[in-house]
């Protein structure tokens, strides 16, 4: 916890350093005063929020210098704040973020149906697979079922563009 | 005369085929993610968005008001009934909902719920359309020094009540400000922060990044507890609903007006929500009851102070997004981004010069209340299941809606990637507490912020004596001070007391 405080911490002041820094390649007109400017307010922004960002980094600093001799105290403390039912499960997280990844990216060559339908499997069967509730031939149908009323819905009802690649 | 007009316009936008069935369909659909716990009415009215680009303004408008009515009354379904609070505003309702459930009286209690939650939604629907045309007068004299500090003013109510840690809440709230600072600058058009891309000069699309933080985050912190299932009361027997609160609720007269009077004033506050209204409603009733050991028992009391209050708040919050052009929660800022998306400006001109849309926007949320209470009452055995829908199915399906609505609306595969990465993004802040909501806010008032301090400057020449001398700016102004400084000092006080018990102990 207090380790990735530090890491996002350090990541939100290089965020601030960069926009801070990138706020005088902003071309200026000359017209208006300097505060009313088109980077004075993204410069008041980046030095807040890397004043901010310190302040996190040093508490947590701080922090991890007191928890070595108190940590069992710390660890009493956020005992009670974890939910009893199950552990939640971290690797189905970077499950979605990768189909995401690649839906994303496939979707603009292949078009919708085929990806979606591709993306849908994929990620049903293995968040279905962890408590193994369904087969696949159950899942598989409902998810091109889900997939098709979508895409009748959304090109017909909705009238919203979908990406379209060589396959529909 | 005026206000006739403008409702009657409302009515002739509303009472359509198309709009009765957009809104029926919204309330059920709002209902249902409500209900299920882990989406959010904000999730639910976000992902419709895009997909109400297609209908129109008017049509469109009423989809989003059916969703976001029955996704905040929803919640109760699932507090009542698993325990779990289906949105965040039902927290409240676990209280004395499941325990009366669990006493054999589900049906009882769900009734409530519903009734209440039609009175408190009808309440602040009457009270919105009562003050937001002299709210409107009265911010339509309003400059660039009161539009500033308004934003001022609700972006640190939001950043100083979401989170636990005051530092994080306004961490989170100026990264949001500065996501939308990226592309066109709203006074002068110049470029900024583009790295050179021509992509970036529309920056961070509104959508993409409400659905991003809000959606994609939540799909995320969502798949790691699919295995997670907790047992529902079933409903058995097959009383009729609608018709069952009358007897109960008879005597609660008092209790539904103030409880439907703070939710409308908790809504109308920036920052504050459903849950914040909830407490302080039941709070009250506590207070006033004749029976106050009852609550917490499964008391009907409780049920209707908190189902009232928190469905009170969505004609609160209405109240200045659509008067001032800030939007008191994530919800409305949402809702706000779908007046945008059919190119209307909410504020104070929306009254004078879309007088139809205003109109719509009442009866609109009228019709929606009343249709809630009948869909939700009618059907709620069928609702009671859909609590449990499979989640590798759900999870994935909105997943899908999110990537193909944010790249609907523009046709850029540029907003997808901006999706993830902000989905992503919010889920390592989640875990690291720092909080959602002044993200969003963040991201949207600063439009105004902005825009308004350099008119403001432009038009003084740099002298920012105004903001002090005139008087609404100089109130708002200190009371964003005193929000922020609320936090720090109560945590002092707190600390000393419990120092002081400490040593005298």
């Amino acid at each position: 916890m207090v380790k990735s405080e530090i890491g996002i911490g350090v990541f939100l002041l290089l965020v601030s350093a960069f926009f801070f820094a990138d706020s005088y390649n902003i071309t200026q007109s000359t017209i208006t005063a300097p505060m009313a400017g088109a980077s004075f307010f993204p410069r008041v922004v980046s030095m807040l929020l890397a004043a901010s960002s310190l302040y996190l980094i040093l508490k947590a600093v701080m922090l991890k210098r007191r928890g070595k001799s108190g940590s069992a105290e710390a660890a009493a403390k956020s005992g009670p704040e974890q939910p009893e039912t199950g552990t939640p499960n971290e690797q189905a997280v970077l499950v979605m973020v990768v189909a995401t990844t690649l839906y994303i990216l496939i979707i603009p060559f292949i078009g919708y149906l085929i990806t979606t339908i591709a993306f849908m499997s994929a990620t049903s069967l293995y968040l279905g697979s962890i408590h193994k509730k369904h087969p696949w031939y159950f899942t598989v149908p409902v998810v091109i079922g889900i997939s098709l009323a979508a895409y009748v819905l959304f090109s017909t009802v909705l009238s919203v563009f979908l990406p379209q690649g060589i396959l529909i | 005369m005026v206000f006739l007009e403008t409702l009657q316009f409302g009515i002739g936008h509303v009472f359509g085929i198309v709009p009765l069935l957009l809104i029926a369909g919204g309330v059920f659909f709002g209902i249902i993610f409500g209900a299920i716990p882990g989406l959010t009415a904000t999730l639910a009215v976000a992902l419709l968005l895009p997909f109400t680009y297609g209908l129109g303004a008017f049509n469109g408008l009423s989809l989003l008001l059916g969703i976001y009515v029955g996704a905040i009354s929803g919640g109760l379904i699932s507090a009542t009934l698993l325990k779990i609070p289906g949105t965040p505003s039902s927290i409240v309702t676990t209280f004395d909902g499941y325990p009366m459930a669990r006493d054999g009286k589900p049906l009882e209690a769900l009734s409530i719920g519903v009734f209440s939650s039609l009175v408190g939604g009808i309440f602040s629907t009457v009270i919105l359309i009562i003050i937001a045309p002299q709210l409107a007068r009265i911010a339509l004299k309003f400059g660039p020094w009161e539009y500033f500090s308004l934003g001022v003013f609700g972006l640190s109510v939001v950043a100083s009540l979401s989170a636990k840690n005051l530092n994080k809440g306004l961490i989170a709230a100026l990264i949001g400000m500065l996501i939308a600072t990226v592309g066109m600058d709203p006074v002068t058009a110049r470029p900024r922060f583009t790295l050179g891309f021509l992509q970036m000069e529309g920056g961070f699309s509104a959508l993409a990044t409400m659905l991003g933080f809000y959606a994609a985050t939540q799909i995320f912190l969502d798949s790691r507890e699919v295995n997670t299932v907790t047992k529902a009361i079933k409903l058995q027997d097959k009383r009729n609903l609608l018709t069952m609160p009358f007897k109960l609720v008879k005597h609660q007269v008092i209790n539904f007006l103030r409880s439907g009077a703070i939710g409308t004033f908790i809504g109308i506050l920036p920052g504050a929500g459903g849950s914040t209204a909830g407490f302080i409603a039941y709070d009250q009733a506590k207070k006033a009851s004749r029976q106050k050991e009852k609550f917490g028992t499964g008391h009907y009391e409780g049920i209707i102070a908190s189902e009232t209050s928190n469905n009170a708040v969505t004609g609160g919050a209405l109240v200045p997004m659509m008067t001032l052009g800030i939007p008191g929660d994530v919800v409305t800022a949402i809702l706000m981004g779908g007046l945008m998306i059919h190119g209307l400006q909410p504020g104070p001109l929306l009254f004078t010069n879309n007088a139809d849309v205003v109109g719509t926007i009442f009866v609109a949320l009228l019709v929606a209340n009343v249709m809630m209470y009948f869909i939700e009452g009618g059907l709620m055995r069928k609702l009671a299941r859909m609590i449990q829908v499979p989640k590798h199915f759900l999870l994935p399906t909105i997943m899908m809606m999110c990537v193909i609505g944010v790249f609907s609306l523009n046709n850029r595969v540029f907003d997808m990637w901006v999706l993830l990465v902000f989905g992503v993004l919010g889920y390592i802040f989640v875990k690291n507490d720092i909080p959602l909501a002044p993200i969003i806010l963040g991201y949207i008032l600063t439009d105004i912020i902005e825009k308004n301090w350099r008119l403001a400057s432009m038009s003084t020449g740099g002298d920012v004596t105004p903001f002090f001398t005139r008087p609404i700016s100089v109130v708002l102004l200190l009371l964003s001070l005193v929000s922020i400084l609320y936090p720090i000092i109560s945590e002092r006080i707190s600390n000393k007391r419990k120092n002081n018990e400490a040593s005298s102990e």
